[in-house]
């Protein structure tokens, strides 16, 4: 035998590779286009968990798969809000949502029901135990045109979270919870913090959701609940250049100048305001109560209290109203096989039982948005006070950048932001914001309700 | 058997095994990069195709309706957007100052690490190791480093006396650009060093052994003998600089996520927040697109400056 020549060798060779690529081709289509066998039916289930609600889904997943051994519960886990909706929307857009999906409702939900994304719960939520346990009132940021689209778990409302001992050392007073400060007063409070070299409040500027908790306490405070809802939903005679509007801006912006924050907060993540206040550099955090279970894994001992928001001068709002929603729902994506549907619907039955509902409470720590007794003793006394301040409340006034659709949130956050660096005034802030909704009502994606 | 083959080619001359064997011959290298081929097309042609698509059009991720602009995003981009101008000027400085910062430091130090040979191993290895570690990790233990009330920089800056110099470094819209372009210098000057080093090792000692026969000075032979053996280097470095900058992400992204008041947004950061956060996946991708015209000519323009510049 002869050695084979170059020219030989060099054809082998293509060849050799010829063949790889249609191995490599035809391995894909069988992988593709082959039934593998029996698998079991896999229910995703979406959510930006944190450790405590992690642990409260994973007894859920045991559970359900004990009772039905041919279905895998998948426990997906995103580590920010951003981070989700990136992922959510991205498999949405290539046809594949995860069964069961954690949503905050409002206009973000509204976009993904309007794109035909989202399972009509309308039935679920009007059998005999659902109505009993789940307030109507409570469906109000997943409903539409009659339809109910999501089913609510919990709430959060802001206060103030106050460090007393930090109090106690400015010489400041500590307002009761059914009470609330005037403007002096809250400013006066501020001013002696200062004086005893404390910083009054911490914000994570960074993320600018915290500032805009600022800003839609002051409207309210100034205007009115029914402000925010009937301007961005466009109803006659309202307007976003209106004055309150622009003094809601100034006043804020006071805030800002008085130093009732600590230095560069508008640079600062959640978790630099979150150690300011922890370690007790920081007196007050206006926040929710989601705060409270990373507070007292690491300082159970924390002097941990709540104060209202203050009232503003010659404001026509109620100040019984408390900044707040239903926080997390659990909803259901529309387009999934039938087969996988059926036991979405059985899971999200079971992940809603009465049971199931008070070891969420347990577990995440946070007031639920149904008609649940809870043992009080499983919640820390603080948390009992949040419940009860919300029970008062007028009205729950949702985040603007989780009831608005998503342009007119980036508008609002982004020029707050500005407003509080001194690079836009109040009345730019309130003419680009104005601006963006007439732009979103032209296009049809605003109003998102009748008002 | 050769018989039979030949009698076999008279019969079917449209395939046999040499008609194989001279389309395998003819095509081989197109056969040979058949698979990387199909990938590029696969995950770099079609997606760069679907952004120019898309970014004529007005879409949420969501929605199933597309409303075509044509080129308004555009329009939009360059006379209404000033947060893009900005993020513009921003891939310029950013470009601008690691060229000018980072080579100069990278070949001092090169220099020097190649003549205190023991030490400079350890120095160098030093260095070099901010590039190794993960940027999101760099970028969490800068934005730490920078807290005005937890960090380390500004309690430097006070125990050497220049407490003066204290401020919010991220949190102030004066000092946020230039605090970040710290941290990027901080983790590429190990780099440019390495490359350096790796192109200074590679001229023949003889030529500096020769240089010193002839008598010129340490600054001299710098000046006559390295510096112009490393400018293909350094429009090289120039290059990467500029192709850097255009797909800088992470480290800002964690940092300011673009603020205090939009500052800090480069043309990447600001596609990502106004693709995704405010949902308008059209005016991400014309912004894709013009990051994609912009970085494809300035490095074509590079590159031929130094073709012409080297040949000569």
């Amino acid at each position: 035998m002869t050695q084979p020549s170059k020219k030989t060798r060099r054809t082998l060779l293509v060849a050799v590779a010829l063949v790889a690529v249609v191995l490599v081709a035809v391995g894909a289509i069988l992988l593709t286009t082959v039934q593998r066998p029996a698998e079991k039916i896999k229910i995703e289930w979406w959510d930006q968990w944190g450790e405590a609600r992690l642990l409260w889904a994973e007894e859920m997943k045991a559970a359900f798969e004990r009772q039905y051994p041919e279905v895998e519960i998948v426990i997906v886990e995103f580590a920010s809000d951003e981070d989700f909706k990136t992922k959510f929307e991205t498999a949405i857009a290539a046809g594949q949502p995860p069964a069961v999906f954690r949503t905050l409702g409002g206009g973000v939900l509204k976009s993904y029901v309007d794109g035909g994304h989202v399972e009509d719960l309308t039935s679920l939520l009007n059998e005999e135990w659902a109505v009993r346990q789940i307030p109507r009132s409570m469906l109000r940021q997943s409903t539409w045109g009659g339809k109910h689209y999501a089913v609510p778990f919990d709430l959060w409302v802001g206060h103030f979270y106050i460090n007393r001992e930090l109090f106690q050392r400015a010489g400041v007073e500590i307002p009761p919870i059914t009470k609330t400060w005037t403007w002096e007063e809250f400013k006066e409070a501020i001013r002696k913090f200062r004086a005893a070299g404390i910083i009054p409040i911490a914000v994570g500027g960074k993320d600018k959701w915290e500032l805009s908790f600022y800003y839609m306490y002051i409207v309210d405070r100034l205007a009115g609940s029914d402000a925010f809802r009937k301007t961005i939903n466009r109803a006659p005679g309202y307007s976003f250049t209106d004055e309150h509007w622009v003094r809601a801006g100034y006043l804020f912006k006071e805030l800002v100048d008085l130093g009732a924050f600590q230095e560069g907060f508008i640079g600062a993540s959640y978790d630099e305001a979150q150690s300011l206040f922890f370690t007790g550099k920081a007196a007050m955090w206006l926040q929710g109560p989601w705060i409270l279970g990373d507070l007292y894994a690491s300082f159970p001992d924390f002097p941990i209290d709540i104060v209202n928001f203050p009232t503003v001068p010659g404001g026509r709002g109620d100040p019984t109203m408390l900044l707040g929603a239903v926080q997390h729902h659990y909803a259901i994506a529309k387009n999934i096989p039938e087969n996988v549907k059926r036991y979405a619907y059985e899971f999200m039955k079971m992940i809603t039982k009465e049971s199931s509902m008070i070891r969420y409470a347990e577990f995440s720590k946070s007031p639920l948005a149904q008609n649940v007794k809870v043992p009080t003793e499983q919640y820390p006394p603080v948390l009992t006070k949040v419940i009860e301040s919300s029970s008062r409340a007028s009205w729950l006034q949702m985040a603007y950048d989780e009831y608005s659709p998503p342009k007119f949130a980036a508008v609002h956050l982004d020029s707050l932001a500005a407003v509080a660096v001194g690079t836009m005034t109040p009345e730019q802030m309130a003419e680009a914001q104005e601006a963006v909704a007439r732009e979103l009502a032209q296009q049809g994606v605003l109003p998102l309700e009748e008002v | 058997m050769k018989r039979f083959r030949e009698s076999n080619n008279t019969k079917n001359t449209f395939f046999t095994p040499q008609t194989l064997r001279r389309f395998l011959d003819s095509n081989s290298g197109l056969i040979l990069s058949l698979p990387a081929l199909i990938f590029a097309l696969l995950f770099v042609f079609y997606p760069l195709v679907q952004m120019f698509y898309l970014s004529l059009f007005r879409w949420t991720f969501v929605s199933p309706n597309m409303t075509f602009l044509g080129l308004e995003n555009f329009r939009r981009m360059f006379l209404e957007d000033q947060v893009y101008l900005r993020s513009l000027l921003n891939v310029a400085l950013l470009a601008g100052q690691s060229s000018a910062i980072q080579i100069p430091i990278g070949i001092a130090l090169a220099t020097i690490i190649l003549r205190y040979r023991r030490i400079g191993r350890l120095f160098w290895a030093i260095i070099f190791l901010p590039y190794v570690i993960s940027s999101v990790a760099v970028s969490l233990v800068w934005t730490w480093m920078y807290n005005p009330y937890f960090g380390s920089v500004n309690m430097f800056l006070r125990t050497v006396g220049l407490g003066f110099l204290a401020r919010p470094w991220l949190g102030d819209i004066n000092t946020a650009l230039i605090a970040i372009f710290g941290t990027v210098n901080w983790i590429y000057i190990g780099l440019t060093t390495t490359m350096t080093l790796a192109t200074l090792r590679s001229i023949p000692p003889s030529i500096f052994e020769s240089a010193r026969i002839d008598g010129l000075s340490g600054f001299q032979e710098f000046r006559k003998i390295t510096l112009p053996l490393l400018k293909e280097l350094i429009v090289v470095l120039i290059i990467i600089d500029v192709a850097g900058a255009f797909k800088f992400f992470d480290l800002i992204w964690v940092m300011t996520q673009g603020g205090p008041s939009d500052s800090t947004h480069v043309t990447t950061t600001w596609l990502y927040r106004t693709a995704f956060r405010a949902s308008e996946p059209g005016y991400g991708a014309a912004i894709g697109v013009t990051v994609f015209l912009f970085s494809f000519v300035i490095v074509q323009l590079l590159v031929k400056l130094v073709r012409s510049k080297l040949t000569r």
